[in-house]
């Protein structure tokens, strides 16, 4: 009885939480403009699936939005993934005092909040500003601070035997880096990469200032483009398909993903 | 035990593969032929993104498009300007006071030599050059400011549309009476509410005189009774009587279009570079937007309308440093403003810049009271020269949300006023 | 052994070191040289201005307001996210099938860009939307003065919370079973059991939380340009989002000053962190 007032409870605050926001963008996407200023959450009286999501995916920039998301998202990933695993091993490991100032000012990159401003300075600087590959490294050097300090707690409560063990069998450093320690290290370099994917795929904030050119725009910035030029922005049903097409990608990953994904955030590394 | 660091080797290649791919920026194809990158707002009509087609058809050369979103048009470009990131070809602002936050001396090619600017008559006294030096290439008819208003409306409730703003104020309650907003203004656009100020200030800026006084710091916006504080103060009263649609503070310009054309509402203060906007309003019948939207112009005291040269169609060349695309985007100039000009005014339907050329058949009916309103008596907006104006909507918002008096926002933006003039070294500051 | 070897760990760390120190650490330093700089695009120059960015801000009536929204703000959200995600967290504590199913419904928020979300709830929270409409109100909830930073900070609070929710749940179950066993023993009922044995165990998890929610919404610039853009009047302009403005005009020493200052904003929220993460270090 209890249990069912709680489950009550629970779908009740779901219906306006998840539920009807979402139906919101699904069925209004459906509908042809006039409907779907009215901003209704009945279904629609005019179908225009294939219009809206027709002239989302060809002048909203969709297509290539994705592919630009895809090619900043791996690359940041896959680097903060590795080099912060292997830094992790080397600020678990060494006694160097340098190396632990340097650990200290990882710890720091958390807090503080970067300075996007300086960034695209020094980016300009570099020959780096507008593209992919300045937002790709800056987003790493941003990022690799917090799935560092992360591993690096986890490869401490490590004993060193199983390393000491491989090496002993003559395996070459990184030889243990790959068959000892991202073994060891993958309940925590997998939270760290789900958030941090969620994190790159929605970033805006950087985008705004680091991307030029709707050559290099992600799909945060392809959206804010769409919605905020001057004939679409009224056009709920083409923001929210733009809107719904966005979020798709990382929701389908999710749904294939969920178990693991709740089960690591909620077993995983992030205790306490 | 190798296959793993074999598939880690791997990876790391990927990851830099992938990095590295992001960088490409295509090289010169074939003999001459050069990609040019054109910042253009996104409000441009087809007629002009025609245009670049057809250079690119006759030319031979590429031009790449990089769509700056008309809302936050200003901070966007400034924005990427900012970065240093340079265009071929910028669309942008002709006003003196657009022109200097671009550091002209410095980032811009001169045009002064080039033959469009005889063909002009004085439009480059006003605008598009600093220190008698002309960098912008203005194709496009200036904007001109003035109240959208819908004759049915007026018709109804027996009015004619006011001439000024003491007849505007009277015409609210009447209007009102009648069951229609009588002003619609659109604060969820934020620009669109400082139309109506600009346009009080017609009266005082005869001759670009009150600008100028503010540019060259011999008065300032916020004197005792100053006419900005007066344009000020006469839009708080508008605003205290009712006069303005109830969700000023969320509404979207197009919302103001759509309620202008249904009769919704009996007036919009906008310019003429929105009627593609307002015939999207009208579903696109071009009927209903000339049997129900007519322009006047209208200032503190007499009818006059305001007029800026607008971003549509106004084009600079930066330095880019690159001899081959310096060239192409001259090329680019000389088209625009050349024989193929006559065909855009006849697609466009809008007038002219170059005397040389006649206007076009067929105009709209709105355009021509556009036009007419202009040929009778037109002022320059009054902040076209003064540079950090840029926070006036801004402002305008506040004092729409009742936080600023105009005596208050009038100080403030002065600040704002001086920060930009000692940044831009005018002279007298 | 060549595990131990002391100089051979600098190149495991090398990588991630430079690339900190050149795209976090050296932007952070220039800031620190640009909030004090005249620097804008009127001209090419970088030069010393001492304080005059910070005062230009103040008498422009810019800079408090900025910090009071941004401060309020950064307050709403974390209140409003813990609340939820803790009280989520203790309803969904127990690893079952249909908890997972709830979990994973609350999570979907968090996969949706803050942009899209404001464009979301900007939808829903129209005058005639369907949260009025449902409510039999016309009220515009992110135009009125009294509404919007709420609002704003609601939105911000619901694109996170599932994931919150999940660091909460984290926490919890690391509470040793024995310990509340021996207080339900002992006659504790469920409140008591709550406030006496749960609340000091989450502690840990808690702080982490509130200082995470803290120190994120203080860099705030998202949600707020995709539903009020600053408005009604300065009511939701926080300080990234006059930083955006300043930029926008050109005058990017200001700029700089706006980012300085959530600099100092964050540090006065994180030292304390930090103090407390090290004392758990010392402690665990």
């Amino acid at each position: 009885m209890k249990a069912l007032v709680k489950y009550a409870a629970l779908t009740l605050f779901a219906i306006p939480w998840v539920i009807v926001p979402i139906w919101l963008v699904v069925v209004n996407s459906f509908k042809p403009a006039g409907e779907a200023a009215e901003l209704g959450l009945g279904l629609p009286r005019t179908w225009a699936i294939a219009e809206n999501y027709g002239i989302v995916l060809d002048r909203g920039g969709y297509l290539m939005g994705l592919v630009n998301s895809l090619k900043v998202t791996v690359p940041i990933v896959v680097a903060v993934v590795l080099l912060g695993a292997a830094a992790a091993w080397a600020f678990g490991r060494s006694r160097s005092r340098w190396l632990q100032a340097a650990y200290f000012v990882m710890g720091l990159s958390i807090l503080l909040p970067p300075s996007i401003i300086p960034t695209v300075y020094l980016l300009r600087a570099l020959s780096l500003d507008g593209g992919s590959l300045g937002y790709v490294l800056t987003m790493t050097g941003c990022r690799l601070g917090i799935v560092i300090f992360l591993a690096t707690g986890f490869v401490r409560a490590f004993p060193r035997d199983l390393e000491d063990a491989a090496a002993i069998d003559g395996a070459s450093r990184p030889q243990v880096f790959v068959r000892v320690l991202l073994p060891l290290l993958r309940p925590v370099l997998f939270v760290g990469g789900v958030i941090l994917i969620i994190n790159v795929w929605n970033d805006f904030f950087f985008a705004l200032f680091l991307l030029q050119g709707s050559a290099n725009a992600t799909l945060p910035l392809s959206l804010f483009q769409f919605a905020s030029g001057t004939l679409q922005s009224l056009n709920w049903n083409l923001v929210f398909a733009h809107v719904l097409l966005t979020t798709l990608p990382l929701v389908a990953v999710y749904v294939v993903a969920q178990k693991r994904v709740l089960a690591g955030l909620t077993e995983g590394a992030l205790k306490g | 035990m190798r296959a793993p660091s074999r598939l880690l080797g791997a990876a790391l290649g990927a990851v830099l593969a992938l990095s590295l791919s992001g960088c490409g920026s295509s090289a010169p194809e074939g003999t001459g032929q050069v990609k040019l990158t054109l910042w253009h707002n996104s409000a441009d009509p087809a007629p002009l993104l025609e245009m670049y087609k057809k250079f690119e058809k006759q030319s031979g050369h590429k031009i790449e498009l990089v769509s700056i979103p008309s809302d936050g048009f200003e901070d966007t470009t400034q924005t990427k300007w900012a970065t240093g990131e340079r265009p071929d070809i910028l669309e942008y602002h002709a006003t003196v006071s657009g022109l200097l936050a671009l550091n002209p001396a410095q980032n811009l090619r001169d045009l002064t030599g080039e033959s469009y600017i005889a063909r002009s008559g004085d439009l480059y006294q006003a605008a598009g050059s600093v220190n008698g030096k002309v960098y912008a290439a203005i194709t496009g008819f200036p904007q001109v400011f003035g109240l959208y208003y819908n004759k049915k409306v007026f018709t109804k409730a027996g009015l004619t549309p006011p001439a000024n703003f003491t007849e505007l104020a009277a015409a609210c309650p009447k209007l009102k009476a009648a069951g229609v907003t009588p002003v619609f203004e659109s604060g969820g656009s934020i620009w669109p509410v400082q139309i109506l100020p600009i346009l009080y200030l017609a009266g005082a800026n005869q001759s670009n005189a009150y600008g100028k006084a503010i540019a060259g710091h011999s008065s300032t916006l916020a004197d005792a009774g100053s006419p900005f504080v007066s344009g000020l103060t006469a839009y708080a009263k508008l605003k205290s009587d009712g006069c303005f649609n109830k969700d000023i503070v969320t509404a979207k310009f197009e919302d103001s279009m759509k309620a202008l054309v249904t009769g919704e509402a009996a007036m919009v203060a906008q310019h003429s570079d929105m009627l593609p906007a307002l015939l999207a309003a009208a579903g696109g019948d071009q009927k209903t937007v000339d049997e129900s939207v007519g322009f006047v112009g209208l200032s503190s005291d007499k009818p006059l309308v305001t007029y800026a040269p607008g971003p549509i169609g106004t084009f600079y060349l930066p330095k880019t440093g690159d001899a081959a695309r310096e060239k192409a985007s001259l090329d680019f100039v000389r088209f625009m403003t050349g024989p193929a000009y006559a065909e855009y005014i006849t697609a466009s339907k809008t007038f002219p810049v170059f005397k040389d050329v006649p206007d076009p058949q067929g105009v709209s009916s709105v355009l021509q009271d556009v036009k007419k309103a202009y040929d009778t008596g037109a002022v320059i907006a009054f902040n076209s020269d003064i540079p950090g104006m840029g926070g006036l909507a801004q402002l305008m918002s506040e004092l729409i949300a009742g936080q600023k008096d105009p005596q208050k926002a009038a100080t403030q933006l002065q600040g704002q006023v001086e920060q930009a003039a000692k940044a831009a070294g005018l002279p007298g500051w | 052994m060549v595990m131990r070897n002391r100089a051979a760990w600098l190149p495991w760390a090398l990588p991630a070191i430079v690339l900190v120190m050149v795209f976090f650490v050296a932007p952070f330093l220039l800031n620190v040289r640009f909030a004090f700089s005249s620097w804008t695009s009127f001209r090419a120059e970088i030069t010393w201005n001492g304080l005059e960015n910070f005062s230009t801000l103040i008498d422009q009536d810019l800079l408090a307001n900025a910090v009071t929204v941004t401060v309020v703000y950064a307050i709403l959200c974390m209140a409003i996210q813990n609340t939820v995600s803790l009280s989520l967290a203790l309803a969904l504590q127990r690893t079952s099938r249909i908890n997972t199913i709830f979990r994973s419904a609350f999570f979907l928020p968090t996969l949706i860009s803050p942009l899209a979300a404001g464009y979301i709830w900007r939808g829903l929270l129209a005058p005639d939307g369907a949260v009025n409409s449902f409510l039999g109100l016309e009220w515009a909830w992110l135009g009125e003065p009294a509404t919007a930073l709420v609002v704003v900070a609601f939105i911000d609070a619901w694109k996170w919370s599932g994931l919150i929710t999940l660091v909460y749940i984290a926490g919890l179950n690391s509470i040793p079973k024995s310990l509340l066993e021996s207080a339900t023993v002992d006659g504790a009922g469920p409140w008591t059991r709550f406030r006496r044995v749960v609340f000091p165990m989450l502690a840990p998890a808690l702080t982490f939380n509130v200082a995470v929610t803290l120190v994120g919404a203080l860099s705030a610039y998202d949600v707020i340009a995709a539903t009020t853009g600053g408005g009604p009047g300065d009511h939701t302009r926080a300080l990234n989002v006059v930083m955006r403005q300043q930029w926008g005009q050109g005058f990017f020493g200001s700029a700089s000053a706006l980012g300085f200052t959530v600099t100092l904003l964050v540090i006065a929220t994180a030292v304390p962190l930090v103090w407390w993460l090290r004392r758990r270090e010392v402690t665990g």
